[in-house]
């Protein structure tokens, strides 16, 4: 099946894409921190405007398709603004949140795009509690897929029986996903032993 | 609703973050203390699931959609500790690669989402369910509806003491529009239990940590 993958522009050869996943990961947070902390004046916003532009072309991301993403997040803002107005809060006040969110979004974007997510768990593999994370988000990344593809496959199989799926199908549905994800983790399991996996605390 | 980044303000995001740090460790600990190994692939899944039934649309009627938390049902099958600790996972995927929410907004929303639908609504689970546990139906779609009404109230307390809206004009439109999408998380949770009754009961006798 096709699926839209979050990484794919992380394959490409740009300026990004060669940085260690750690080192932009520590730079994304030190960023978000600055924005936090970033005073209400226009100037302080344009420097970190400019370097996002740069840094999306140097890393070979077409600009179309990054500002498409970006757009994701309106639904969410508009709640915000609806609230906004609703309270008669200082609208300027907003609008300079709105900046700092949208700057938040395009740096986190920016990094997902060009790691590649494999190599981004590894940074837990080697820590001292990170082994369970490092599983648990390899899972999830790998798992997520398969279990989309399942409920697919389900949902067609319903549709072709006749069966317009309405509220209490789609739960069933979801159940009988779960029902299959722990026979799944069952197998999952058999597979990882016969690999050389080794049970410990 | 997931709050993203740039909306609240330092006190509100350090305070939460440093409070679901906190929990996190905890429940790191305790899962790793008391977890047998055998389940980890199960516990790996269980987090792709979650994932799952956040990023599909539930249809309802008259034409909208809604999505939901799933987060309670699976503190009622993995227990508390697990369903917070693979919810805090889920909310920091679905901020890097789908943009719901936020980085440094992950302490407010694992603290809205994972906190209260995983741990806070699971011990009024067990406490009421012992004094009544003949309306055990009920009670599993009282407290889902419970945990996104919850969910929602402290979205709009963490944004006002944010300055951005005011909490007493604000509360009762957030809570409004919850109201759906928490009653149809009650329904799914309590038709998804019942389907694990019919189909699988072993799911429901896992060990919950």
């Amino acid at each position: 099946m096709k699926h839209h993958f979050i990484d794919r522009f992380s394959y490409e050869k740009g300026f990004l894409q060669n940085l260690s996943p750690s080192f932009k990961f520590l730079i994304l947070i030190f960023l978000l921190i600055i924005f936090l902390l970033l005073p209400k004046k226009i100037i302080f916003y344009l420097p970190f405007i400019l370097i996002i532009l740069i840094l999306i072309s140097i890393s070979k991301i077409p600009l179309k398709y990054f500002l498409k993403r970006i757009l994701i997040i309106f639904p969410f803002l508009l709640i915000i603004f609806l609230l906004s107005v609703l309270s008669n809060k200082n609208f300027q006040n907003f609008l300079y949140s709105l900046l700092k969110s949208i700057l938040s979004i395009s740096y986190i974007f920016l990094f997902s795009l060009t790691t590649k997510m494999e190599e981004f768990f590894k940074i837990f593999e080697n820590k001292k509690y990170g082994k369970l994370i490092f599983l648990i988000f390899s899972f999830l990344y790998r798992y997520f897929f398969i279990l989309y593809d399942e409920f697919e496959r389900i949902k067609r199989a319903m549709i072709s029986k006749g069966k317009n799926p309405n509220f209490k199908e789609y739960t069933i549905l979801s159940g009988n996903i779960f029902v299959r994800s722990y026979e799944r983790s069952e197998r999952v399991l058999r597979a990882m032993i016969s690999k050389g996996w080794k049970i410990e605390n | 609703m997931h709050i993203p980044d740039g909306f609240l303000d330092f006190k509100v995001v350090s305070g939460t973050n440093l409070f679901s740090f906190l929990t996190l460790i905890y429940s790191l600990k305790r899962i790793l203390k008391k977890l047998k190994p055998e389940r980890v692939p199960l516990l790996g899944i269980s987090c792709a699931f979650i994932f799952l039934i956040q990023a599909i649309s539930f249809p309802v009627p008259y034409g909208t959609s809604v999505h939901l938390s799933g987060i309670f049902l699976i503190s009622l099958i993995l227990g508390p500790f697990s369903s917070f600790f693979l919810s805090f996972f889920t909310l920091f995927l679905s901020a890097i690669i789908l943009g719901h929410g936020g980085i440094l907004t992950i302490g407010a929303n694992s603290f809205n989402l994972s906190f209260i639908g995983g741990i806070f609504c699971f011990y009024i689970y067990k406490f009421l369910e012992k004094i009544l546990p003949k309306i055990k139906y009920f009670l599993i779609f009282f407290i889902s509806f419970l945990s996104i009404i919850l969910g929602s109230i402290f979205c709009t307390f963490f944004l006002s003491i944010s300055g951005k809206i005011s909490f007493s004009k604000s509360i009762l439109p957030m809570v409004i529009s919850h109201t759906v999408a928490g009653i149809v998380e009650g329904i799914f949770v309590v038709l998804t239990i019942k389907f694990f009754e019919k189909v699988k009961p072993e799911i429901l006798k896992i060990e919950k940590i």
